[in-house]
């Protein structure tokens, strides 16, 4: 099932699980900094 | 500084943000619940987004929507993402507004003078939910229009107007060519417009009265300034928001299915999305008669008054409107989302 799954995706243009992971990863780690900049800008900003 | 000093001249900016900086937002135990205005609003600006950047390969043909749809994801950079983003982005708006109407609704925050953001709010969820609709037939693939099929004929039973309805919405006796056209414009044009209108309103009364706060609470001093205070607060939960949008996008993509054959007999089971099954499981779990009448005719009836009751539930609920608590309700919102919470989980299970 887990292979006719992959192959419809396939023909679908979308990329194989592995390349998917890889991305969310990179997408991850970025937002994580984000999240982190602006939560330390918010508590400069309780402080004022 | 010079250049925030001219931009300013013209644009008089720092009136806006001065105004921003005078709305104060509570500060209470509830607080939490707050952000699910934000982030629907959020969802909302993604769609728009990527609903445009859908547009620009999109076909509304039935011989060229699903070979657009399929240029898209095969051919375009990053196209299957984007189509992804916006299939995600759409769920989890409608349940933030969900979310939002609900908790709005337990903390009685639709009381004097908040009736107009209620109304607006309820509006909203069903133009959210609409856009749900029309947007699902345009892929133009078999479940897509199958499923498109049964939904529209739903109305039918619907006293005197009913055959009107099921036609205005196809824009014929079948869904083809000219549905298609229909549920194009209501989704990219019609649905967008009416929302930007009333998401304004919203978002003005909004300033104008302040958040609530629930009865029987107590908030901690006058509340953090909207600008920039609670602003970061929202950014961090909308950067949150825009993750899981994305990372749901990636691990679990929006699919194609084969174009669909008008022709050819419905495949089997075919199910409307999350928020229409607990409708879909009551006519399902209904007899086809009941008293003689038909089941279908009295779950739109009961359907539409439902509806009438929760757009003007604050000019009903008269002790809130007074200010004092009115457990009635609350236990009449409890028993609404634990029906409609077994009810979906049945039509799932099943």
């Amino acid at each position: 099932m887990n292979d006719t799954l992959n192959a419809t995706q396939e023909m679908a243009g979308i990329p194989d699980p592995g390349v998917r992971v890889v991305i969310a990863a990179i997408v991850i780690f970025v937002l994580a900094v984000t999240v982190l900049l602006l939560y330390a800008r918010m508590q400069e900003l309780d402080k004022k | 500084m010079a250049h925030d000093s001219w931009l300013n001249d013209r644009l008089r900016y720092r009136t806006t943000l001065e105004l921003l900086a005078r709305k104060l937002v509570p500060q209470h135990r509830h607080s939490f619940w707050y952000f699910f205005g934000g982030l629907s609003f959020f969802f909302f600006v993604i769609q728009i987004v990527t609903g445009m950047l859908l547009l620009v390969y999109y076909s509304p043909t039935p011989e060229t929507a699903h070979e657009s749809v399929s240029f898209l994801m095969t051919q375009v950079p990053y196209g299957w993402l984007i189509r992804s983003v916006h299939g995600w982005s759409a769920n989890l708006m409608i349940g933030c507004v969900l979310v939002h109407l609900v908790s709005t609704f337990f903390m009685k925050a639709y009381r004097r003078p908040r009736e107009s953001m209620w109304v607006t709010g309820v509006v909203l969820l069903f133009l959210v939910m609409g856009f749900g609709f029309t947007g699902y037939l345009l892929p133009w693939d078999t479940v897509s229009y199958f499923a498109t099929q049964i939904g529209t004929e739903i109305p039918r039973s619907i006293p005197v107007i009913g055959s009107l309805a099921v036609k205005l919405i196809r824009g014929g006796d079948y869904i083809a060519a000219d549905s298609l056209r229909r549920m194009f414009a209501l989704h990219v044009v019609i649905l967008p417009l009416i929302s930007i209108i009333l998401v304004a309103f919203h978002l003005i009364l909004n300033q104008v009265h302040g958040s609530s706060v629930p009865l029987r609470t107590n908030a901690n001093g006058p509340g953090i300034p909207f600008y920039p205070n609670y602003l970061f607060r929202d950014l961090i939960a909308w950067t949150i928001a825009l993750g899981a949008a994305v990372i749901l996008a990636l691990l679990l993509p929006v699919s194609l299915g084969p174009k669909a054959e008008p022709m050819a007999s419905a495949p089997g089971g075919i199910r409307p999305e999350w928020y229409f099954l607990s409708l879909y499981e009551t006519l399902r779990l209904l007899p086809g008669e009941i008293l003689g009448m038909n089941t279908e005719m009295l779950v739109n009836v009961g359907v539409g008054i439902a509806t009438l009751v929760l757009l003007l539930v604050p000019f009903l609920d008269r002790r809130a409107h007074r200010g004092e608590p009115s457990p009635v309700y609350t236990w009449i919102g409890i028993f609404t989302i634990l029906y409609i919470g077994v009810s979906t989980t049945l039509a799932y299970l099943t």
